[in-house]
């Protein structure tokens, strides 16, 4: 009902606006509040007509996304019930804590998701680099240091930083390698020594 | 003439980029929340799943209503509010140093911290585009008469 209420407006032509005289007294509580102040002051006519407009053509967009935000609920509702129940961007247990990938000693393969500037900086001793700047110049490395039976962790620079997720879907969608988790609070977790 | 044309065009730009940016997300609503949770900007979980579900659909529809010329109105006001609101999530993650994805496009890789001045051009060139068509259908229609 909104959602046509607002289409019917979006058709209608502000042409066909009543002069001032055939204003209703409800209009002036619809439009601007100016309006009615405008009309009582005995303003020009063309002046109110104008402010009459401007009140109607605000109220109008007002409407129309009122109506919008309730159309885009529809699919969002639909889309996000599918998303949320049937799909999972990245797998169950993607990221681990960083005792949880200590606990897995020698068989955890680190891999540096960050900038080679940062790599070079300081890094997890044993770590490769592979960032998606230099993807293809750095696989070569990774498959140097990595074996079926490793388990890969991935970081970047800390919490807020998003490359170690790219990496690890990366490997596991173009390498088909399974065994891959994302480093939880990245190379900031990292104990300094 | 020459005006009608610019408008026509940039009607069709800014409606063509926020269908593409709304269609490329919005079955991607994790990887999504995951760009928005990265912006530290918003601090409940709950509400993040809710904005990388809905966000999408509304940019997507509001694209379309902007090139159909349907809810014209309200949906200019919609992509202006939005890349107000993007604008300033962008330039806030800059100047926190954040080294994170824009989150603008699904596939983009572009870090906020390396391209902040393209994307910020960006982001205010498709604001400044909103605001003109809004300027100029307000103006044709506080004069009574639709384009």
């Amino acid at each position: 009902m909104f959602f046509n209420a607002a289409l019917r407006t979006s058709r209608s032509d502000f042409s066909k606006l009543p002069a001032r005289a055939d204003f209703p007294f409800g209009f002036e509580n619809v439009a601007a509040g100016s309006v009615g102040f405008a009309i009582r002051a005995g303003g020009d006519s063309s002046s109110a007509m104008s402010r009459a407009r401007i009140g109607e053509v605000i109220s109008q967009a007002l409407r129309q996304l009122g109506a919008l935000f309730a159309l885009a609920l529809v699919p969002a509702l639909i889309s996000g019930a599918i998303q949320l129940k049937w799909r999972e961007a990245s797998p169950p247990g993607e990221e681990v804590v960083l005792s949880m990938a200590e606990s897995w000693g020698d068989k955890v393969l680190w891999v540096d998701a960050r900038s080679r500037a940062k790599f070079e900086r300081g890094h997890i001793a044993g770590a490769v680099l592979l960032n998606e700047d230099e993807w293809d110049r750095l696989a070569p490395a990774f498959f140097d240091a990595w074996m079926p039976d490793k388990i890969v962790v991935v970081y970047c620079d800390g919490g807020s930083c998003d490359a170690s997720h790219d990496v690890a879907r990366r490997l596991r969608n173009d390498f088909k390698i399974e065994n891959v988790h994302v480093l939880k609070g990245g190379w900031d977790a990292w104990p300094r020594k | 003439m020459a005006a009608k044309v610019i408008l026509l065009a940039l009607r069709l730009v800014i409606g063509g980029v926020f269908i593409f940016a709304g269609a490329v997300k919005a079955w991607a609503a994790q990887d999504f929340a995951r760009e928005i949770q990265h912006y530290a900007i918003v601090p409940w979980p709950g509400l993040i799943v809710a904005l990388a579900v809905y966000l999408p659909w509304v940019e997507m529809l509001a694209g379309f209503a902007v090139v159909l010329r349907r809810l014209y109105l309200g949906a200019l006001v919609a992509i202006a509010g939005m890349m107000l609101i993007f604008t300033c999530a962008l330039t806030s993650a800059w100047a926190r140093g954040l080294d994170i994805s824009c989150g603008c496009f699904r596939e983009e890789r572009e870090s906020i911290r390396a391209n902040f001045p393209a994307l910020l051009a960006r982001d205010l060139g498709l604001l400044a585009g909103a605001c003109v068509l809004l300027a100029a259908e307000f103006r044709v229609r506080r004069r009574g008469h639709a384009l």
